[in-house]
């Protein structure tokens, strides 16, 4: 919620049709903007001591490993 | 040759890639008295954007744009009152609702004012009564309700909703006197408006 008060003068029963709004009675803007300071948190990660990633990716690397060496012996053998 | 040197980056390159999954697997604090968490800043923010990441309803969406001095008269020989058509302009990403909160006498005779109205024109077509048979009406709490809600700069009310709604409107003041010769015054008022930033 945010508040702004407008100044308001009152003329009755005047006698001359003076209908311009004197200086001190000319509108005037006020701009209502509030400086803004905010903190965004964005995808927080914590710690962790979950070994099963390191495992399974240590299990394709020896797999991996071993069809690449299988296939290199066989083309080494091919060509002897 | 060839072969060979391609069997060794093929290794090379699946031993690198074996351990690289370590820097992201991070879900499950377990068996740990602390945890870090990242915390990223956000400052300047601009409220005139929609996307901005401000709290809903925060006071921070409000940024309007109004005349703050403002005059109403009664020429001699009438009982109306009229006054000059000022403006009022949400420039905020979020649409902004406004009532009346207070309205308070400063200095000067109103008891000749019968009726005194704030008024603000179609399409909003609202008004607010100010003053009855010479007595201030009572805002306090505040029971006026929305007056009238001014869609947000791209004319939105809601996120999905179109553009065509106003986000700037006017306001001029209207009422009567009790009699055409009612004595010269000229009566001092304060008006309280309340913002309410309208959650998208």
């Amino acid at each position: 919620m945010s508040t702004t008060t407008i100044d308001l003068n009152g003329r009755l029963g005047i006698e001359t049709p003076a209908l311009t709004p004197s200086p001190d009675e000319s509108p005037t803007t006020e701009r209502n903007q509030v400086a803004r300071t905010e903190v965004k948190v964005v995808q927080p990660m914590p710690q962790t001591n979950d070994q099963t990633g390191i495992y399974l990716s240590l299990l394709g690397f020896v797999l991996i490993f071993m069809i690449v060496g299988v296939w290199f012996l066989r083309q080494q053998l091919d060509n002897t | 040759m060839k072969k060979k040197l391609l069997a060794s980056l093929f290794v090379l390159g699946t031993t690198a890639g074996a351990f690289s999954p370590t820097t992201i697997l991070a879900t499950d604090v377990i068996g740990e008295p602390t945890a870090d968490i990242q915390i990223n800043g956000s400052l300047g923010l601009d409220n005139t954007d929609p996307e901005e990441e401000i709290e809903e309803g925060d006071t921070n969406w409000i940024n309007v744009t109004l005349d703050t001095a403002t005059i109403f008269y009664n020429l001699a020989g009438t009982t109306s009152i009229n006054s000059p058509t000022y403006t009022i302009a949400n420039n905020s990403g979020r649409p902004v609702a406004v009532s009346v909160k207070n309205f308070a006498s400063n200095s000067g005779d109103y008891s000749a004012i019968s009726a005194l109205d704030i008024v603000s024109p179609s399409p909003l077509s609202a008004s607010r009564r100010l003053i009855t048979t010479g007595q201030l009406e009572d805002f306090v709490p505040e029971s006026s309700g929305v007056m009238f809600t001014l869609a947000n700069h791209e004319g939105r009310l809601t996120a999905t909703g179109n553009t065509t709604n106003p986000s700037a409107t006017t306001f001029s003041y209207r009422g009567a006197v009790t009699s055409p010769d009612v004595s010269e015054a000229s009566p001092s008022f304060t008006l309280t408006l309340q913002l309410d930033a309208v959650n998208f």
